[in-house]
């Protein structure tokens, strides 16, 4: 369907309009959010939310940019927020152990296997994407939305809202990151 | 790890192929539409009203509110009392400016 018609559609609130916004593009917001959380069970969550953020507020889209930017868009900050929101907790238990009030076993979570990595390439890439862990969130995103997803570095560039030179740049740096955070690693 | 290690896992995910999204995923989001369509509007507030963010965040507000009022009522109490005394310096200074103490009043009487 015509993406302005869709859009249109979308902000009438037809059901319809929602079902087929939702089956063309829940992979593509999943696999994102799996690149970035790296976990299945919080990438479903999230990227529920992603769809459930479009359908509250799809009245403000004013289709400025592709539908798809705007879903990458979303996408991209529901998965930081959620990392942020998760990096909070584990601070907080620190402080809650040291006051002795411990209810749970923690332990470092296992290696992530990308479903969509060739077989061959599996033990590399799960070195790969926990080393993107440790990434700044610019060159995390960045890095995700280019190797994961597959976008071009203008896509890239639409989605962050920021120039294509940044993008090289975060990239650039990514890997300079990525290579010492690989060599640290036996 | 060598270079060559290295260069071989940063392009491990050369001609990957994008995760699909798992098989209920629609029928799932849909039920969370609904039930968020469906928690009554206060209930939504106090989810908001106790993150510990608001609370704290409230709970400061008002110490400092207290600490403001505080202040206040005690800065208010030393003006009174400052006051209070300047007062009874200046009837001091007029009582014996005009000679006018008890035992001056009786004894004036007395002479009477």
């Amino acid at each position: 369907m015509d993406e302005p018609i869709l859009i249109q559609q979308l902000q009438q609130g037809e059901g319809q309009a929602f079902t087929q916004l939702v089956s063309a593009y829940q992979h593509i917001v999943f696999n994102t959010v799996l690149g970035i959380l790296q976990n299945r069970e919080d990438a479903e969550d999230v990227a529920q939310e992603v769809f459930v953020q479009v359908y509250q507020s799809i009245g403000q889209f004013k289709g400025e940019s592709k539908l798809s930017t705007w879903l990458y868009r979303i996408a991209v900050t529901k998965s930081l927020d959620w990392q942020r929101r998760k990096s909070r907790k584990k601070r907080f238990a620190v402080v809650e152990s040291f006051f002795g009030i411990v209810d749970t076993i923690r332990h470092d979570p296992p290696e992530f296997h990308h479903p969509g990595v060739a077989i061959e390439n599996k033990e590399k890439a799960a070195l790969l994407f926990k080393a993107m862990m440790a990434l700044p969130e610019n060159q995390k995103v960045a890095f995700t939305l280019n190797k994961v997803e597959g976008l071009s570095y203008q896509e890239i560039a639409e989605v962050m809202q920021v120039t294509v030179a940044s993008v090289e740049a975060f990239l650039h740096r990514a890997k300079q990151n990525l290579r010492k955070e690989l060599a640290g690693m036996r | 790890m060598n270079n060559k290690e290295i260069d071989d896992i940063l392009n491990s995910l050369d001609g990957m192929s994008k995760a699909e999204a798992p098989f209920f995923f629609q029928t799932r989001l849909l039920a969370r539409l609904q039930q968020r369509q469906s928690i009554p509007i206060w209930q939504s507030w106090g989810a908001f009203l106790a993150q510990p963010a608001f609370a704290i965040g409230t709970l400061s507000l008002f110490l400092v509110l207290n600490m403001v009022a505080i202040n206040k009522m005690v800065k208010n109490k030393t003006a009174a009392t400052n006051e209070t005394a300047d007062k009874q310096a200046t009837l001091q200074n007029f009582v014996e400016e005009y000679d006018l103490s008890t035992a001056t009043i009786y004894s004036d009487a007395k002479n009477n």
